[in-house]
């Protein structure tokens, strides 16, 4: 499965076929002078988007094609290993317009967390001809160090450079999933105070808490916080035609817990008895299987949240007896149907 | 809308300030669930040290800062935390510093907290810091002397009981 990345503008996406008119346009655009990404016919770019493809099936890793917010391609980045070379590159190339806008660096690094987290690379590197002043001013700007210089296959001679960690895993799931009645996107610090209302109340008493200091205030933070240490996380749900978050869904993996959560919680009785967390877990749940690749999960349930475990049942989760649970706190465990590409 | 994680970076002689990461987890569980972390509310499981690793990283989205995962230049280690917090029931802005086992004794906790403390006045504007310290715990007086600050008064932390409250010198008085 080729993972789909998401960075604050754009989306980078596994290649497919029929992007052969994007890749044979690009071919024509391109004002890069020397190797890969200078000019090619259409037979051309046709051998190259092969090329993509297939590297994802050879060697578990590839470039992705980078899409803006309204689905045009506006170029590729990814991790390449050409033909007898010896290791892989980070490598990247955008259509004329979409340059200088700073999306080689935003696509590059989300590109060099999944390297590092998921293909093992440490460190991620990449390397180019010495006339190649973008790719090197990238570089740079990547925080990127020259680590040797080495004469490749091709018997060019060019400077490796090592790119440090970004910092944080790329993102996996998107910002937003829609349903029919709703979106889900990512909580805000605005949902705060609807959930410190939702936290004094009785209704409350079914979410997981810290012994040691538990409030509003740090639960929510440590909300916020998953997102960018898992590249997941809790979505607030919230009605198409109002922004208030009435609760969340989401993937949910706190370090240390036996295995994946899909976890939902509404936090005003109100909105309850009209199917949304059903709606809003079912969109969730499937996005999730497809984004992350996992095969299982479960729902942490308290034992005397009757509700949350007739929904369980809806969504077709069994109770799993054997299955362990996050620490010495009695739950049940409801485990979800596998993904269909599992089962 | 994209919830944006804008943790800067800050460099001092020995040490990068960066936003804390998975990596992290393991040295700070290793910490929290010691002896050595009962001043600063340990000792905590590991799933506690999860949900304060997440919280840290959120309180950035809520405040626009936070505390900072420690990295010593020379050898990419993660040696500690420090940096500015500000949940609910804290009083104000607090500087705050945790050395992990084999950081103490070479001056990063002082050296880290200056350079916080600088983004406070600086970057944010801010015109006092406190820091907040368990009453037995010397160590962490020492640094806090060290970077200038005296004893104020007492608070009464609903969590976490009596603590100490530690006035750090204003940015005039650091000129």
């Amino acid at each position: 499965m080729i993972p789909t990345l998401y960075t604050p503008r754009l989306t980078l996406r596994a290649p497919t076929m029929a992007d052969l008119d994007a890749m044979i346009a690009f071919y024509e655009a391109t004002e890069v002078e020397v190797g890969g990404y200078a000019k090619r016919d259409a037979a051309g770019a046709k051998a190259v988007l092969e090329g993509f493809i297939e590297s994802w099936e050879r060697h578990g890793h590839g470039m992705w094609l980078l899409e803006n917010a309204k689905g045009d391609v506006i170029g590729g980045a990814g991790l390449g290993l050409p033909d007898g070379f010896p290791h892989h590159e980070l490598t990247w190339f955008l259509f004329p317009d979409a340059q200088g806008k700073g999306y080689a660096s935003e696509a590059s690094k989300a590109v060099i967390a999944w390297g590092h987290d998921e293909a093992g690379f440490d460190p991620v590197m990449t390397y180019m001809r010495d006339e190649n002043a973008p790719a090197r001013a990238l570089a740079a700007r990547l925080g990127g160090n020259v680590i040797r210089r080495e004469t490749f296959p091709d018997g060019v001679t060019r400077d490796v450079f090592a790119l440090p960690y970004p910092g944080q895993p790329a993102q996996r799931m998107p910002d937003r999933l829609e349903t029919e009645r709703l979106t889900l996107r990512r909580p805000k610090p605005a949902d705060l105070d609807a959930f410190t209302a939702f936290v004094a109340t009785d209704r409350s008493i079914y979410v997981r808490k810290d012994a040691k200091a538990s409030t509003a205030f740090r639960g929510f933070a440590h909300i916020l916080g998953h997102w960018p240490i898992r590249g997941y996380g809790l979505y607030a749900i919230t009605r198409k035609d109002d922004d208030a978050c009435m609760g969340w869904v989401g993937p949910f993996f706190p370090e240390g817990w036996p295995e994946h959560e899909f976890g939902w919680h509404i936090w005003d009785a109100a909105n309850e008895g009209k199917g949304y967390v059903r709606e809003a877990a079912e969109t969730m749940r499937a996005a999730a299987y497809q984004n992350l690749g996992w095969s299982t999960a479960v729902s942490y349930i308290h034992l005397d949240n009757a509700r949350s475990i007739a929904l369980a049942e809806r969504l077709g989760a069994v109770l799993d007896e054997s299955a362990a649970t996050p620490d010495d706190d009695p739950c049940f465990v409801y485990r979800h149907p596998a993904p269909e590409a599992k089962q | 809308m994209t919830v944006v994680f804008q943790i800067p970076e800050l460099e001092t002689d020995r040490l990068r300030l960066r936003a804390p990461h998975l990596d992290d987890w393991p040295v700070m569980c290793e910490f929290f669930a010691s002896d050595r972390a009962k001043f600063v509310g340990g000792p905590m499981t590991a799933e506690q040290t999860w949900r304060g690793l997440a919280t840290e990283t959120g309180h950035w989205a809520l405040r626009g800062f936070g505390r900072w995962a420690l990295e010593e230049k020379a050898t990419g280690k993660f040696i500690g935390n420090c940096g500015l917090w500000e949940p609910d029931g804290f009083p104000e802005m607090e500087l705050g510093w945790d050395l992990m086992a084999g950081a103490t004794g070479k001056g990063y906790a002082t050296e880290a907290g200056a350079a916080a403390r600088a983004h406070a006045y600086n970057a944010l504007g801010r015109t006092t810091v406190i820091s907040m310290i368990a009453p037995g715990n010397d160590g962490s007086k020492a640094v806090a002397t060290r970077l200038g600050a005296a004893f104020e008064k007492m608070f009464s932390h609903v969590t976490f009981g009596d603590v100490e409250i530690w006035r750090h010198p204003t940015p005039e008085a650091l000129k």
